[in-house]
């Protein structure tokens, strides 16, 4: 006769080596929020890229979206805390070396000079020069915040310097995602205005490939974690989000001939069939940029959480 | 071009990146910190040294550990790893406990963003709990998996190598309960301690010393089940 005490061990048993971390849901979200918020940011304010063919209008609605997504990202950053009413904590004891603490305040900073960069355009007006230049600063130390947070812990899937890659490229990919879902192509317009981010999607399915690659490469540790992406419990995620509606489907629209890449059809064009043409164009580049933007929220949670 | 964009096209390209190239070298420049070595030389380094020859998985240590500590089921600070080395018909189990490594450079304390994570003089690292924010920062950055969530208080919590009985002379919980003796505490700095002088006899070595955080607990492995321990740590098994 077994005695049944496998319940009983389990309360003084740690659990098995799952190789998931403990970060869950929030703080991959965070990063994503944040990343791509920059990145949009960093793309708006890049020099004769975008600001010049948008009315003041348009602007204050990318900037308050852009606000909004960095307020939605602290804001889970705070709820993810058990105690999320010791927040303060953080702005109180400050420890430089934290790479978190100093993400924090970057992001505050951002928030808090965003806010001054949108007063500044309700009343349709540009924001001193000052605020603009450091806006640029944080966005671009924020878009690498979270890889070099990850990059500087012990962790096998972390300890390669592809992530540092990796990240600003999935951001600029997630930036100019998010301003196509608010503004379609068209202000993003030019011989080929979409190839730059089908371009970005190449490049960051080699660098995924390369990061998984190097990290099983290195040791045991990293190879548990590589296996439990792509064939363990985090592969319907990883094929199926990050992968196929992430990458390889928004890339395959993105590169249809003669559909997007030669970017929105002109709607003043004459002859029949256009304004169709245009919808349909339009609704491609809108539906890539939103799988674009999913993948990327899939590829931040498996990269956070599979250790 | 409007006004509004007259005034703001003043950033050109040169300024616009060389301030994404301040941004960057602002977010590199902080991934480049370490803990400061100069905390871990003030004196004492208490440490541990774990003699797997003596120890016979009783885990008499992690019931000891639970009790003084008031650790809740299902977490530990300590605990004692299961492990087979060789193969049939030579094949033997390995007992290793495992809890904090007090390292020269914890990871732990570089990550906690609020100093909550700190190494005392003595060398022990403990948590002070009223700056804790409970970010799950040095639950990601330990290697050895030593800290978890406290489930009642919603904090991290882990080994302290019992400071509050070592402040007044006496030895860690496990260490005092452990009916072997495998687990021998004390100050590795110091020539004469008993971890020290077994030192002095015999290597011991550090676990996942590839990690380079400086381990101050140390086994006596002569079977090597230190390499057939996994990746999990103290809080996975």
């Amino acid at each position: 006769m077994t005695l049944p005490l496998g319940p009983y061990l389990a309360q003084v048993t740690p659990p098995a080596w799952d190789g998931i971390g403990h970060w869950g849901w929030p703080i991959p979200t965070y990063f994503s929020l944040g990343g791509v918020s920059a990145a949009s940011m960093l793309l708006l304010q890049w020099p004769g890229l975008l600001r010049s063919r948008l009315s003041v209008a348009q602007q204050r609605q990318v900037v308050l979206v852009q606000l909004l997504a960095l307020l939605l990202g602290s804001a889970l950053l705070v709820l993810d805390l058990r105690r999320p009413e010791r927040f303060l904590l953080l702005f109180v004891n400050f420890n430089s070396a934290s790479i978190l603490a100093i993400g924090a305040r970057l992001l505050t900073g951002l928030i808090l000079i965003t806010l001054v960069r949108l007063w500044y355009l309700h009343r349709g007006q540009a924001a001193p020069r000052v605020f603009e230049w450091t806006s640029i600063g944080l966005e671009a130390a924020i878009i690498l915040y979270p890889a070099a947070l990850l990059f500087g812990m012990p962790r096998a899937a972390w300890a390669t310097p592809v992530l540092l890659l990796d990240f600003p490229v999935t951001a600029a990919i997630g930036g100019g995602a998010a301003l196509l879902l608010l503004l379609g192509s068209a202000p993003l317009g030019g011989p080929r205005p979409l190839g730059w981010l089908a371009g970005l999607l190449l490049l960051e399915i080699v660098l995924l490939a390369a990061r998984l690659g190097l990290v099983a490469a290195v040791s045991a540790e990293g190879s548990k974690s590589v296996a439990a992406v792509v064939g363990g419990p985090y592969a319907p995620v990883f094929w199926g989000a990050q992968v196929v509606a992430g990458l390889v489907l928004p890339l395959t629209l993105l590169v249809w001939p003669g559909v997007v890449l030669s970017g929105e059809a002109d709607p003043s064009a004459d002859g029949p069939g256009v304004p169709r043409r245009a919808s349909a164009t339009g609704w491609r580049v809108r539906g890539s940029a939103a799988l674009i933007l999913l993948g990327l929220v899939a590829s931040k949670l498996l990269v956070v959480n599979a250790i | 071009m409007s006004e509004h964009e007259q005034r703001t096209s003043a950033i050109d390209r040169k300024a616009f990146l060389k301030q994404v190239g301040i941004g960057v070298a602002m977010a590199t420049a902080v991934s480049r910190f370490e803990s400061d070595p100069a905390l871990a030389a003030a004196g004492q380094q208490f440490g541990m040294v774990i003699d797997l020859r003596a120890c016979f998985g009783c885990r008499a240590c992690t019931v000891a550990c639970k009790a003084e500590n008031g650790v809740p089921l299902g977490s530990f600070r300590m605990w004692t790893k299961y492990t087979e080395v060789g193969e049939y018909p030579r094949a033997t189990r390995q007992f290793l406990p495992v809890l904090c490594n007090h390292c020269d450079s914890p990871a732990c304390t570089a990550a906690c963003p609020t100093q909550a994570v700190y190494k005392a003089s003595n060398g022990i690292v403990d948590i002070a709990k009223d700056r804790c924010i409970g970010c799950k920062a040095c639950v990601e950055a330990c290697p050895y998996d030593a800290i978890y969530m406290h489930p009642q208080t919603g904090l991290a919590d882990k080994c302290n190598l019992c400071a509050h009985r070592v402040a007044e002379g006496r030895e860690p919980a496990c260490v005092q309960t452990c009916p072997a003796e495998a687990l021998i505490f004390g100050d590795l700095s110091d020539p004469n301690s008993k971890p020290a002088q077994v030192l002095a006899q015999i290597q011991g070595k550090p676990w996942k010393p590839e990690k380079g955080l400086g381990p101050n607990v140390l086994y006596i492995d002569p079977q090597g089940a230190l390499e057939q321990a996994g990746p999990g740590g103290v809080n996975r098994l």
